[in-house]
């Protein structure tokens, strides 16, 4: 265990070097690149749309960020393993170890680009009702479940090489039926089952709940059910590695 | 299971060991050929019966201090498979593999961890892979003595995809080799190499095994064969049909089997 940890620090921040390395604009865009689409759609909705949500600006981060961090995540790990194939078939090298240094990388962009605009829309915004010092949960839950499911896609990538096609087109619809830039109250109660069937919200909202409109009767639940569908990814991705973990080696 | 004493001199053994690969083929190989599938014969996408590629059947062997055994076989008679499971990369599903000691094993040279890092970050990194019980100054004692051997010298300091084949293989090679190992799996990794390095790899190899190990070395080369080892294994079939010191005699029963077409004097 503690090897794997020590291998997975040295591979992430390799990978990172890899990625960064010819440039530190290439960093700065890593964050920058969450930011503006965040500044952007929270310009939209503000002023031209108008939606009707207080203190929006607050609300679309907690939404928004969680939301950046899983696709972005997703659509890096997705093919990494199959792309990985003269690696992982030249030495006996933990494949899991791959995706999560993957899952890693992208997280450490995230909590980047998320410290740098909380510290401005805290400062402006009168909005009071928030719990950060809870927020190492829900983002610890997004965290496992993540990896749970880059794991999981990234294996199947190998079988099906469509995966990450058809998983880049489903995030993409995903992103308008998930209320990440609306609330959820907005839904019809007739469209509700789409949300309640959606698991990706449940992640989001439990991170959300803690940084927009806090209220500990709806933050336990909603951190419960998060990480029931966290755990449930796992098991799965648990199941089907060990199911299909050998045949990897055929595949690629 | 007979009982089974482990001598002093034993590296690896290996009973009964049968594996097989789940083949998904006929059910299409994409997703949406998949969903389709459940679409259109969703009783049959279910239930229907796996297909199942078997690789190696019923093998066994064992290896001594001081063998270098060639495993010697036709493309896709279960060399590399066999190599894989020893290494612990693949569990068969039927058989034991007792192993002793410590085994490092490298299939391809043509693998970098990062492609746009230099060679010898990119030797630091394999090296923490594959020599996890290393620590830090142990760890870098053993790589710098591994980028010596491998000559490269200032290229070293160059992104990894600007190396030719030839230049991998020795990075590669030499990490791979630079400690004291109980069992060494070489898969077809000379192939870049040139002959100096080869030879030089060759002294290194006999080192690295010379306390306490063992090699299993697979290769197409019929004359890098039979300099290096002193033991032959051949595959045909997914079985071992041949095992035994005469690595000559091993050579020609794999010859005898496609009458010819093995390559000589590459």
């Amino acid at each position: 265990m503690k090897i794997f940890i020590r291998q997975l620090i040295s591979l992430t921040f390799a990978n990172m070097k890899a990625r960064y390395r010819k440039t530190l604009a290439g960093f700065i865009w890593v964050i920058l690149n969450p930011i503006i689409l965040y500044s952007v759609q929270s310009i939209v909705f503000r002023k031209i749309l108008k939606i009707d949500v207080p203190d929006y600006s607050l609300f679309l981060m907690g939404g928004l960020l969680p939301w950046i961090f899983i696709t972005n995540t997703l659509e890096m790990s997705i093919p990494y393993l199959y792309n990985s194939h003269n690696l992982l078939r030249g030495f006996r090298i933990n494949p899991f170890l791959l995706i999560l240094c993957q899952v890693l990388d992208n997280f450490i962009n995230f909590v980047v680009a998320f410290l740098v605009i909380l510290i401005p829309v805290t400062i402006f915004s009168p909005y009071t009702d928030t719990a950060f010092y809870l927020l190492p949960l829900p983002i610890l839950v997004l965290l496992v479940g993540i990896a749970a499911i880059s794991s999981l896609a990234s294996l199947m990538n190998v079988f099906y090489r469509d995966t990450k096609f058809v998983l880049t087109f489903v995030l993409n619809i995903m992103y308008f039926i998930t209320p990440i830039f609306y609330p959820v109250e907005f839904v019809p109660q007739e469209y509700r089952w789409v949300i309640d069937l959606n698991p990706l919200f449940y992640l989001i909202e439990a991170f959300r709940s803690a940084v927009y409109g806090y209220d500990p009767l709806f933050f336990w639940p909603a951190l419960g059910k998060a990480a029931l569908v966290s755990f449930g990814f796992a098991l799965i991705s648990f199941i089907y590695w060990n199911r299909r973990k050998n045949d990897l080696y055929y595949y690629i | 299971m007979t009982s089974t004493t482990t001598s002093d001199s034993q590296i690896l053994k290996v009973e009964n060991l049968s594996l097989s690969f789940d083949l998904d083929l006929q059910k299409g190989h994409t997703v949406r050929d998949v969903f389709v599938n459940l679409l259109t014969h969703p009783l049959q996408s279910v239930l229907g019966r796996r297909e199942v590629h078997k690789v190696l059947e019923n093998i066994n062997f064992e290896l001594k201090v001081g063998e270098k055994a060639a495993l010697i076989g036709e493309n896709g008679s279960g060399k590399t498979s066999l190599c894989r499971c020893v290494a612990g990369m693949i569990l068969p599903q039927q058989g034991t593999i007792q192993r002793k000691g410590n085994i490092q094993a490298i299939f391809s040279t043509a693998s970098a961890i990062h492609f746009s890092l230099t060679g010898r970050e990119n030797a630091f990194l394999l090296g923490e892979l594959i020599f996890p019980d290393l620590n830090k100054e142990e760890l870098k004692e053993v790589i710098e003595e591994a980028l010596e051997f491998s000559e490269l010298g200032k290229f070293l300091e160059a992104p990894f995809f600007t190396y030719s084949r030839g230049m991998q293989a020795r990075l590669f090679l030499s990490v791979v080799t630079a400690r004291p190992t109980e069992l060494l799996i070489l898969d077809e990794v000379y192939d870049g190499a040139d002959e100096f390095f080869q030879i030089k790899m060759q002294e290194r190899m006999n080192k690295v095994i010379e306390k306490s190990g063992a090699v299993l070395f697979i290769s197409h080369n019929a004359d890098l064969v039979g300099q290096v080892c002193n033991r032959a294994i051949v595959l045909s079939d997914k079985k071992i049909i041949y095992d035994g010191k005469n690595v000559t005699k091993g050579l020609a029963l794999y010859k005898s089997l496609h009458g010819g077409g093995y390559k000589t004097g590459q």
